[in-house]
């Protein structure tokens, strides 16, 4: 292999390290006006402004679901339970790598979110729409950013819609698409739209791509995840790392006996007789 | 006047939840059994390590055949070398000085990635190995031969006529890859789960992995052949130092 690789996140010079095209203590210092401008930076977002900053605490706040109930960061508790934050936090993040819940979700979504930008035209009515999504839907199965257990709708959804009600991203295309396959998606199956649309559009609004909008999402909750590991690093051990033998439902096979046993067993009463 | 704390309610505390964890392999009441077999009076006494891979996998203890084709899968698949993202992960884990539950840990990982890898460009493999119609794909084809290479292709070939009978013996020809040929003898075998093939693909290759990374000194960084690859930096402007 005589080719090289190329990267683009970064290079560490001599008193000149670069992150993702720019210097660091140069350029980025005099741009960089909070954490979440590299992050825009490391997934590919366009440069930050004052708007995008306040879309990004939005969001935020949005992902902040912090109960030790909610099964992924149980998964973060668990784990941190026997005095290792990292292995708690971080081997949480594993369990991301879904679809089907948390922050990965979010890719799906915004690939069906892109591809309605794609392919809705502006004098497409609600039947045409309707009917693309479906198209849409027959290939894919599920889309993420739908569905709202145990409650009529998603508190996360709702503060998020009132918290950006006047902000400009509501006027650009992916917020309003995202607004209309929520009205779509609710008329025609009945079904309700909960926090990842909304994220996924300002993800898409920002200049993430699709494929990359469930890592932005997971890495914009790391905070949740982090309270409760850092938590259970100080006190879960005694309540997580070992069940009560009385909690554990056991369901398996009766107590058994394998041939080779029996056999012995057999051969010893022999010769014990 | 005192003021009544906040009462917090929401679907965790009010939705009906199961009250106990659910189990079907450890029995956790008394002397510990798995799948019903008394741990250390019956399995450690009468039974080996590969006994106990297939009776966690299957639920049952497995036949001779059985035990055998699956010993022989096991095997075939263990070898992973430095130069596999799932070794070359442990032995950087181990470079910057990780404990050795983390060195474990990414090791564990990488070989989680490395079995569902296989499996999803092994698909087409699996899938001619229940409808084998044409040639095998190209996914299972050792590349180019050698004399060794053919030789443990025609044992196993022979085997599986034996193991499994002459209508489900694998392919005379091609010679089949190493790893395809383990594939091969799970699936034939039954084991067609996602988790419980990578889980036994993983298992078969944990402590040989480990083992790869133990001798390494821990925080030896300058051990660590670091352009390898040799990463070029490009900037925006396509400039690179």
């Amino acid at each position: 292999m005589s080719e090289r690789p190329i990267t683009r996140a970064g290079h560490i010079a001599y008193g000149r390290n670069r992150f993702c095209g720019a210097d660091v203590f140069d350029e980025l210092a005099a741009q960089v006006v909070t954490p979440g401008d590299l992050l825009a930076r490391a997934l590919g977002a366009r440069a930050l402004d004052e708007d995008d900053r306040e879309l990004l605490r939005c969001a935020a706040l949005a992902l902040t679901s912090p109960d030790p109930r909610v099964w992924p960061l149980k998964l973060t508790r668990v784990l941190a339970s026997y005095g290792n934050v990292f292995a708690g936090f971080y081997g949480a993040q594993l369990a991301s790598a879904t679809q089907k819940m948390g922050p990965n979700s979010g890719t799906g979504a915004a690939q069906a979110l892109a591809w309605l930008l794609d392919q809705i035209r502006d004098d497409d009515d609600d039947e045409a729409f309707a009917r693309k999504l479906d198209s849409y839907l027959a290939q894919v199965g599920r889309i993420g950013g739908f569905g709202v257990p145990f409650r009529d709708e998603d508190e996360r959804q709702v503060a998020l819609t009132r918290l950006l009600e006047h902000h400009p991203i509501t006027r650009r295309r992916p917020w309003q698409m995202h607004l209309r396959m929520a009205r779509v998606m609710r008329a025609a199956h009945g079904l309700q739209v909960n926090v990842v649309l909304p994220l996924v559009a300002i993800a898409l609004d920002l200049g993430i791509a699709p494929r990359r909008a469930g890592l932005w999402m997971s890495l914009t909750m790391a905070h949740t995840f982090a309270a409760h590991a850092v938590e259970a690093l100080d006190h879960d051990a005694p309540f997580l790392r070992e069940l009560p033998v009385a909690s554990i439902d056991y369901r398996g096979r009766a107590p058994r006996q394998s041939p080779a046993a029996a056999a012995a067993t057999a051969r010893g009463s022999a010769r014990a007789g | 006047m005192t003021t009544s704390p906040a009462v917090y309610e929401g679907p965790f505390d009010r939705e009906p939840w199961p009250e106990r964890l659910p189990a079907t392999v450890v029995d956790p009441r008394g002397e510990p059994r798995i799948h019903g077999y008394e741990v250390r009076r019956d399995l450690a006494r009468h039974h080996g390590i590969a006994d106990l891979a297939w009776l966690a996998a299957r639920g049952e203890l497995p036949t001779a055949t059985e035990r055998e084709a699956f010993e022989v899968a096991v095997i075939w698949l263990a070898p992973v070398h430095a130069g596999e993202a799932a070794s070359h992960a442990g032995i950087l884990a181990k470079l910057v000085g990780a404990l050795p539950s983390a060195v474990i840990s990414t090791i564990a990982t990488g070989l989680a990635e490395l079995g569902r890898t296989e499996r999803d460009a092994l698909a087409p493999w699996l899938s001619w190995l229940d409808a084998p119609i044409g040639a095998p794909p190209p996914c299972a084809v050792e590349a180019a031969p050698d004399a060794d290479a053919a030789d443990a292709h025609a044992w196993l070939v022979e085997r599986t006529a034996v193991w499994f009978g002459p209508d489900a013996a694998l392919p005379e020809s091609p010679v089949l890859g190493r790893v395809a040929g383990g594939h091969a003898l799970l699936h034939r075998l039954g084991l067609r789960d996602p988790q419980l093939v990578e889980g036994v693909v993983t298992w078969a290759r944990l402590l040989i992995v480990i083992a790869e990374t133990a001798s390494l000194r821990a925080g030896a960084v300058r051990d660590y052949p670091a352009r390898l690859p040799d990463y070029q930096y490009v900037d925006d402007q396509g400039g690179s130092p």
